[in-house]
């Protein structure tokens, strides 16, 4: 079976993390996993909660090397918590956190894992072992699981890294908006540096003077991995940037004048990575200058019964994508918007069906739907919420968005929430979106 | 700016606020202290401009008169989340020249009400 080493750093004193501006070497980084790997209690599953990236880097090594796989629910409410440990009982917490209050078995990252002096020697895993199940959302209600195995994520993030042409030896700071729980920030924060002997910067910025003053002490060359909210947010700021030397967004096309205005701010190209949890990262376009997707090498795409699929490279099989695709000569493509049923909200993804069934799984809830807000209501970040109308007798709006919250991520609740006597159903029992715009319209 | 992330050993609590991730910690944590004092006029006007600012940007389904002034912003309070959180960043920084930063001892205490950002904002603004 083939072996793929756990990382590509190419010495002991090769850079792999930066933490509160401290380097740390691959060396110091094995010595925390394989300590790690040695205490983690004996479960199977881990969900990594970590919220430094380089925690989360060190557990899901540890993870691997232990034959652990990695759970990552796209939220952690309760009742996605409560379907984790359904679909695996032995499922533990790993989080830095002590006052994480997620309702699993709790693994505290321990604050001494100072490694006893080790020879340096990076571990070979098997390609074909389950590194991370990753969940989406699914249409019934539950989370749909698909297995990563560590081979296939690996040969992923080695084409990113080739791709982005920062696979030349230096060593490059990758600066991420993301959350490394997220499929992105995962494959292109944590996986990438592993697999490209970069290094991953532990500290993850949120609020825009924050992002600007990481990007302006992040040792150069300096690569911003972010989203078209975050990237927003950080221009609507007014901020002094300093420059970076790559700047990468996912998790929803960004438009072309913001890329345009990104590459002039940071005097650099913008890469935009197309990809979703089932496929992996499967394409990328400089959106500045082109709106075609240029695929990975080796992955292709193939069209039957009105979907798309993408197959070959680091595809394990036939996978359908989510969004509608006009294929180009050359094998390029264009993406004209998501498939009719799946939600986008600030790069948290999931369907109609899922938060339907949500909602209506509440008690008292006698009937309800969720539809698309008005584009119009949009703020600086670009963000537009989701709308729902519901009919609920003895809940109060409060009462049922205390409810809906125990159930879906926090961007997917509803403004406005509409208490209505019944539902505009049509004969067929179907909700004309138009008769939905006219209740909320109606509502203001 | 200083450049702030090179002596910040610590993940500071609110950098769990993106909105790709789970909802923040802190903000729920310690609950705010409650004001005995009754407000004075500017005070009161400011926190009702701040009021308006939000509902109007963040699309609030509440009539901006409607928002408890002591009420935390977050959570289960005005049921604010962290895109919201962005969001009143820049409004804060584009109407009163305002920079939030996640490493001010102050942040968790901003968001505790809208009475206590409200004196946030008044002694911070720049315009």
């Amino acid at each position: 079976m083939a072996a793929v080493p756990l990382l590509l750093h190419s010495s002991p004193a090769a850079v792999l993390a930066w933490r509160g501006g401290r380097a740390v070497t691959a060396h110091e980084f094995l010595g925390d996993v394989r300590s790690l790997a040695e205490r983690l209690p004996p479960a199977r599953h881990v969900l990594n909660v970590c919220a430094d990236r380089y925690r989360f880097a060190v557990g899901f090594a540890a993870c691997l090397l232990g034959e652990r796989a990695m759970l990552l629910p796209p939220t952690h409410t309760p009742e996605v918590v409560r379907q984790l440990a359904a679909f695996a009982a032995d499922a533990l917490c790993l989080t830095d956190d002590p006052h994480h209050d997620i309702d699993l078995p709790k693994f505290l990252y321990p604050d001494d894992l100072a490694a006893a002096a080790s020879p340096w020697r990076i571990p070979a895993i098997d390609a074909d072992r389950l590194a991370a199940i990753v969940f989406t959302s699914g249409t019934t209600g539950a989370p749909l699981p698909h297995r990563k195995t560590w081979g296939r994520l690996a040969a992923c993030v080695r084409d990113e890294a080739r791709r982005l042409q920062i696979d030349d030896g230096r060593s490059h700071a990758l600066l991420g908006t993301v959350p490394p729980q997220h499929m992105f920030g995962f494959e292109s924060t944590v996986l990438m540096a592993l697999q490209s002997g970069n290094a991953l910067i532990a500290e993850r910025p949120f609020y825009p003077a924050d992002v600007a003053a990481a990007i302006a002490a992040a040792p150069r060359p300096r690569v911003l991995i972010s989203t078209p909210v975050h990237l927003r947010a950080l221009l609507a700021a007014g901020l002094e940037l300093a420059p970076a030397d790559l700047v990468v967004s996912a998790t929803a096309p960004l438009a072309t004048d913001l890329a345009v205005k990104i590459e002039q701010r940071f005097h650099t190209a913008l890469i935009e990575i197309y990809g979703s949890t089932e496929t992996g990262q499967i394409a990328t376009r400089r959106t500045a200058q082109s709106a075609a997707w240029r695929l990975w090498p080796g992955v292709h795409l193939c069209h039957s019964a009105d979907r798309t699929f993408a197959l070959g490279g680091h595809l394990e099989q036939r996978t359908a994508l989510c969004d509608v695709v006009e294929p180009l000569v050359n094998g390029e493509f264009l993406l004209h918007g998501r498939a009719a049923d799946l939600v986008n909200i600030a790069g948290k993804r999931s369907s109609f069906a899922y938060l339907d069934h949500q909602l209506n799984a509440i008690p008292g809830v006698v009937d309800g739907a969720f539809f698309p807000g008005d584009p119009r209501g949009a703020g600086a970040t670009g963000v537009t919420r989701l709308a729902a109308a519901v009919v609920a007798p003895t809940l109060s709006a409060a009462q049922l968005l205390a409810r809906l919250r125990e159930r879906v991520d926090a961007a997917f609740l509803p403004r406005p929430l509409l208490l209505v006597e019944r539902l505009p159903r049509n004969a067929t029992g179907k909700l004309p979106y138009r008769e939905l715009q006219l209740l909320a319209a109606k509502s203001k | 700016m200083p450049a702030r992330c090179a002596s910040a050993v610590k993940i500071q609590p609110m950098t769990d606020n993106a909105p790709l991730t789970q909802e923040p910690a802190p903000l729920t944590q310690e609950p705010a202290p409650l004001t005995q004092e009754p407000a004075p006029l500017a005070e009161i006007g400011l926190q009702r401009e701040i009021a308006a600012l939000f509902v109007q940007a963040l699309n609030l389904d509440i009539d901006a008169r409607d928002i408890d002034p002591q009420a935390p912003l977050y959570g289960d309070g005005l049921g604010l989340d962290s895109i919201d959180i962005l969001e009143i960043a820049l409004i804060l920084s584009k109407q009163y020249g305002i920079q939030l930063r996640a490493n001010s001892d102050d942040n968790r205490h901003i968001f505790g009400s809208l009475t206590q950002l409200a004196r946030y904002v008044a002694a911070q603004r720049t315009k």
